[in-house]
């Protein structure tokens, strides 16, 4: 909701005008009944819609931010009806059936009766901590504030005894509130470093599971589809980001990410067909080899938002038909997306031979943690890789060595303990004693050991394009298939190259069979990324939209004619039951228009003073309602001459009431 | 047409099921306790909050919003404000109520509280609330009774019983309301008077021994209850009575005019037809002073003979059925003709069995109309046929009555016999028959639905049929 200030502010309008407004409506209970079975559709659509947009991750949140809109007949109808309350039996299926048998059978039942405003309130401000803009920080310094206000207003209109209690009671619970916030904020830092699953990308940092004992934990969700075209060959391994130095078991990339990502240059050979490239100033001979039509390609389909990073080959040349609003690559070849929409597909063209990355930056990319260069000497003198004069050879004797040497295991059961000065570290441990591990040890290890073999090495992670769906001809990549390995430099090609030496027993492990929920959830994903895209193509887009709004203008011209009539009825019933002899006026009956504005229009048929007996809960003092409606009665109805004191204490009474509605 | 079912002790349910009830009444026993419990301590803003919170909690888990957080460090910090303040407030109160004698089953009744503040600190914003006796039933009504149309619910409905259980309590709750809607401010020693307003929703005698003071939090979410001071007092709860159309009993008015003695004459105070001198055994009240006093010798007043229809409501208390809402639809309906009838003009007798045969009496010079009332709010449903007893009651009667209006509890033959037993005596009987569904064939009289009472007592001709 915070994104979307206007339709809050037209809502509150709305809402509010019910004040200020002096027509109603007689809603039965069928009409309100069907009001929420028209509000349980909208909000269904709205979830399918919402689905169809956003990730399942976020779409509860984003379903909730559009409530209060979503809301709106249920508070039209409180706001604007003529009774004050709604029978809860409306919001259940199974409650109106269950009434409706206990008219049919003559049985009595126990009716609760609920305040829909005071469910639109909550919900509105559940709406109002969620959305883009939440977090930002201006909106978070006057959210808090600002719920404290709306909630003492609530509480307070509800009853005005003991207010200085309330705002004292308040005020603590506003302390507390804001220690609470900051101890959650700490309590989720604390469990995102504890926690040995992965946290969200950032290409300055990756924390990886060393050191840290339990399973390794990864979602089996699908997160990309690939489809390699024509006769092209599928790449192994996708890199989404690349770091070159490790510190406790943090991997990290020192640049600042502001202004190490720079915009991909683009080239545009045939009109409408934008070719991003990888490669930084390239000669015109270079961008046409980056786009040749001989070079392997495949098309690239999922969910993406701001700064997501795009899986690729490390030798990525270019990136075709992608709708984005910006594309960025770092030194370190890590490339992210600030796509138009929530999905996105485009084609990937790679297998040039060229890398994106920058050269080795020796103090980064040769130098190990000075706590691991003990176990990384003896590791390579154990595995004697200075007997290997090539490149090629170490690589394989390194890759042999691991492979001979360790086995995989995703329940990691190494500590981490760098705060005792005595104990060894869990890259130590992993290769002396444990020799068990995953992949990010794998990496990190080869990494120090190659750096320390005076190698320029980088740890990188991606994903192993391992599953493939014969069905539909594509693979599929999932949160399980999320990898790490290491990019050497190959200082004779000059680029660097991708070096694997998790054992392939890795790959068994991942597990071909998914569960039935899987299976269901897999085919929600295609569905609604498939339809999002059909959805938007330039052919179908003015078709979706124009039937939309359609459907859309129709149900709010029904509404609104409907209630449009019967409005009217309400007032011509109003004339055509009003009285026409003489009233006899008292002061009182100034009284009319303040109660209006608190009241709604007085309904045709209901006697003055018992409708302004309805305003006995809001005043201070019902005693000067009840004393000034007793003159009321006795001015018009006694016979006996009335006497001017009690015309002057009316309307004294009637000023102290004017008063006091004006202070409710 | 049924025949009269067994009583409910030789219709034991087989053992498997007698055991499983008695789990499921302990369970909804225990729940239903720890829900009042809740319910009295809890207020409902109290468990919004408490959906908020979980609310709150599912969306902060896993995600960093902070306004999330700060929506649910403030949910949980009123919660852990309110719980404790609730909890320490304090009031001594001593009560007295001001009863009326009678109430009428589903009409609100308004009563006021006389309250003392006996604590040494003023009190503010507490309200009071009176509290009905515990509406659980017990296991044997649990056991025994059935909801009405129980055996169209599912499988899963019958074999829980959940909805049994929630129709008995319902049932047994005696009344509605009964808490004050403005707050109470008192002074320490200050006295003070409040209205409480309920709705009985039964008949019979409700003894309010349960005065209870709410003490909110500053937030109204949580809230403490004291009992107050207050001795018992009892309220007797006519039963509830629907409206009628104008009707005509056999035998009445309009039958008398004919000359036929078929009614009973209650003495002469008719229309004044003439004076003349005193006869000895002349009731002193007919002496004319004013003649005697002018003429020097008594004269009295010669008023016409008046001749007073009198009535029997026969009704049926047997109630063999699994459920005793049709019984107390018939007690509704004989309250409903023991109101409407003028007694002014005529007497009626109230003959039913409780335990044994009971006739009571009511009408001109005799008992007024809410004697018969607060007789019908205290008769309680009968196990055993006992139509012999009953029989034998009117028939020694039949020589007074002008007719009779019989109430059915249902309709079979043990039913049928009475009936016959009664028309074959001569008594003029107009039956009413309360039943499920519409009416079977055959029945005699006027069949009313259960369920729908007052609409199918609407349609009651003026002269309603009888049978002979």
């Amino acid at each position: 909701m915070t994104d979307r200030p206007f339709i809050g502010i037209l809502l509150a309008l709305i809402v509010e005008s019910a004040h200020w407004l002096k027509f109603r409506w007689e809603f039965s209970e069928d009409s309100i009944g069907r009001a929420w079975q028209f509000n349980t559709l909208a909000i269904g659509l709205a979830a399918v819609l919402i689905f169809l947009e956003e990730s399942a991750y976020m779409a509860l949140p984003n379903l909730l931010t559009w409530l209060p809109p979503l809301l709106l007949p249920m508070q039209f109808i409180q706001s604007f009806g003529m009774n004050r309350s709604i029978p809860l039996s409306t919001f259940s299926f199974l409650a109106r059936y269950r009434h409706k048998r206990n008219l049919r059978l003559g049985l009595t039942e126990q009716t609760v009766q609920i305040n829909f405003g005071n469910v639109f309130f909550i919900s509105t401000l559940i709406a109002s901590a969620l959305g883009s803009q939440a977090n930002s920080s201006p909106y978070s310094l006057i959210f808090l504030p600002g719920l404290i206000i709306l909630t003492g207003w609530r509480l307070l209109s509800a009853s005005r005894s003991r207010p200085l209690a309330l705002m004292l009671a308040l005020s603590v619970a506003g302390g507390m509130a804001v220690a609470g916030q900051f101890s959650l904020d700490i309590l989720s830092e604390w469990i995102g470093n504890r926690s040995p699953s992965r946290t969200p990308f950032n290409p300055n940092s990756a924390s990886t599971g060393i050191g840290k004992p339990g399973p390794v934990e990864l979602s089996p969700e699908i997160v990309w589809r690939m489809r390699p075209l024509g006769k092209s060959l599928k790449p192994t391994l996708l890199r989404t980001a690349t770091y070159n130095t490790f510190h406790g078991s943090t991997w990290q990339n020192q640049r600042i990410a502001a202004t190490d990502f720079n915009d991909l240059d683009t080239t545009e050979p045939t009109l409408g067909e934008i070719f991003f490239l990888m490669g930084a100033d390239l000669k015109p001979e270079a961008k046409k080899e980056a786009i040749s039509d001989s070079l392997p390609r495949y098309s690239l389909r999922g969910t993406a938002f701001a700064e997501t990073p795009l899986p690729l080959p490390g030798d990525t040349s270019s990136l075709r038909n992608f709708e984005l609003d910006a594309i960025e690559r770092n030194s370190f070849g890590t490339v992210r997306v600030f796509p138009k929409r929530s999905v996105i597909e485009g084609t990937v063209l790679w297998g040039s031979g060229t890398s994106p990355e920058s050269p080795p930056i020796p103090k980064e990319d040769l130098t190990s943690p000075t706590i691991e260069l003990g176990i990384l000497r003896a590791t390579l003198q154990e595995i004697r890789l200075e007997d290997h004069s090539t490149l090629e050879g170490k690589l394989k004797a390194l890759r042999s060595w691991f492979q001979q040497n360790f086995k995989y295991s995703k329940y990691l059961t190494i500590s981490n303990s760098n705060f005792s000065a005595t104990s060894r570290s869990a890259i130590n441990q992993f290769l002396t004693t444990n020799r068990s591990g995953h992949c990010e040890y794998f990496a990190t290890a080869t990494a120090l050991l190659l750096r320390e073999a005076g190698i320029p090495a980088r740890y990188t992670i991606g994903y192993a394009v391992v599953e493939r769906d014969s069905k539909r001809n594509e693979y599929v990549i999932r949160g399980t298939h999320a990898h790490a390995w290491c990019r050497v430099w190959d200082a004779e090609a000059g680029r660097w190259i991708d070096f694997d030496t998790t054992p392939g027993s890795w790959l068994a492990g991942l597990s071909p069979e998914n569960s039935a929920s899987q299976r269901i959830n897999d085919a929600l994903k295609r569905i609604r990324e498939d339809f999002f895209l059909w959805r938007n193509r330039p052919a179908n887009r003015l078709a979706t939209s124009v039937i939309m709004s359609a459907i859309a203008v129709g149900i709010i011209g029904f509404i609104v004619r409907r209630l449009w009539k019967s409005k009217r009825r309400l007032e011509s019933a109003a004339k055509s039951t009003s009285y026409t002899g003489s009233i006899t006026p008292t002061p009182l009956n100034a009284l009319e228009p303040k109660a209006e504005a608190k009241l709604g229009m007085r309904p045709a048929g209901l006697p003055f003073a018992t409708w302004l007996m309805q305003l006995r809960p809001s005043l201070p003092d019902s005693n000067t309602l009840d004393e000034a409606i007793h003159l009321h009665q006795i001015l018009r109805f006694d016979p006996a001459p009335s006497l001017g004191t009690q015309r002057e204490r009316l309307a004294e009474l009637t000023r102290q009431l004017e008063a006091a509605i004006k202070r409710t | 047409m049924k025949a009269s079912p067994p009583p409910p002790s030789s219709e034991r349910p087989a053992p498997n099921r007698e055991r499983l009830d008695r789990r499921l009444h302990k369970i909804y026993y225990r729940g239903a306790g720890i829900h009042y419990f809740i319910e009295r301590r809890c207020r409902p803003a109290g468990i919004a909050l408490g959906l908020v919170l979980v609310l709150a909690t599912c969306l902060g888990i896993g995600h960093d919003r902070s306004s999330i957080y700060q929506f649910f460090s403030l949910s949980l910090g009123m919660v852990l404000i309110g719980i404790p303040w609730a909890f320490s407030r304090r009031a001594s109160l001593e009560a007295k109520r001001d009863l009326p004698r009678f109430a009428t089953a589903g009409v609100p009744l308004h009563y006021s509280v006389s309250i003392w503040h006996r604590s040494r600190k003023n009190l503010d914003r507490a309200w009071i609330t009176d509290t009905p006796p515990d509406p659980r039933p017990s296991l044997e009504a649990f056991t025994i009774l059935r909801e009405p149309g129980e055996n169209e619910r599912n499988r899963f409905d019958r074999h829980f019983a959940y909805f049994r259980w929630q129709w008995l309590l319902l049932g047994n709750r005696l009344f509605t309301g009964g808490s004050s809607t403005k707050d109470l401010k008192l002074r320490k020693g200050q006295q003070g008077r409040i209205t409480l307003e309920i709705t009985p929703l039964r008949r019979g005698v409700i003894k309010l021994d349960d005065l209870r003071v709410l003490l909110p939090d500053p937030f109204g979410l949580f809230q403490r209850c004291r009992k107050v001071k207050a001795p018992a007092a009892t309220l007797t709860v006519l039963p509830r009575r629907f409206p009628l159309p104008p009707i005509e009993l056999p035998g009445g008015a309009a039958f008398k005019i004919s000359g036929e003695a078929n009614t009973t004459t209650i003495g002469t105070s008719g229309e004044f037809v003439g004076l003349r001198d005193y006869r000895p055994g002349d009731p002193l009240r007919q002496i004319h002073w004013k003649s005697w006093a002018r003429t020097g010798r008594p004269i009295v007043k010669e008023l016409e003979d008046t001749f007073y229809p009198r009535y029997g409501l026969i009704v049926d208390t047997l109630s063999c059925v699994l459920t005793d809402h049709q019984f107390e639809e018939a007690i509704s309906v004989a309250a409903s003709f023991a109101a409407s009838l003028d007694t002014s003009e005529s007497l009626l007798d109230l003959i039913f069995i409780k335990n044994t045969a009971h006739i009571v009496t009511a009408g001109r010079g005799v008992e007024r109309a809410e004697k018969l009332l607060e007789v019908l709010a205290g008769v309680s449903p009968e196990r055993v046929d006992k139509f012999k007893e009953l029989s034998q009651l009117v028939l020694s009667h039949r020589d007074d009555l002008t007719s009779c209006l019989v109430i059915f509890n249902g309709w079979d033959k043990a039913r049928e016999q009475f009936l016959s037993t009664l028309t074959g005596h001569g008594v003029i009987c107009a039956p009413i028959i309360i039943g499920s569904g519409p009416a079977p064939g055959g029945t005699p009289g006027h069949w009313l639905e259960s369920g729908h009472i007052a609409r199918d007592l609407q349609r009651l001709p003026t002269r309603l049929s009888t049978s002979i």
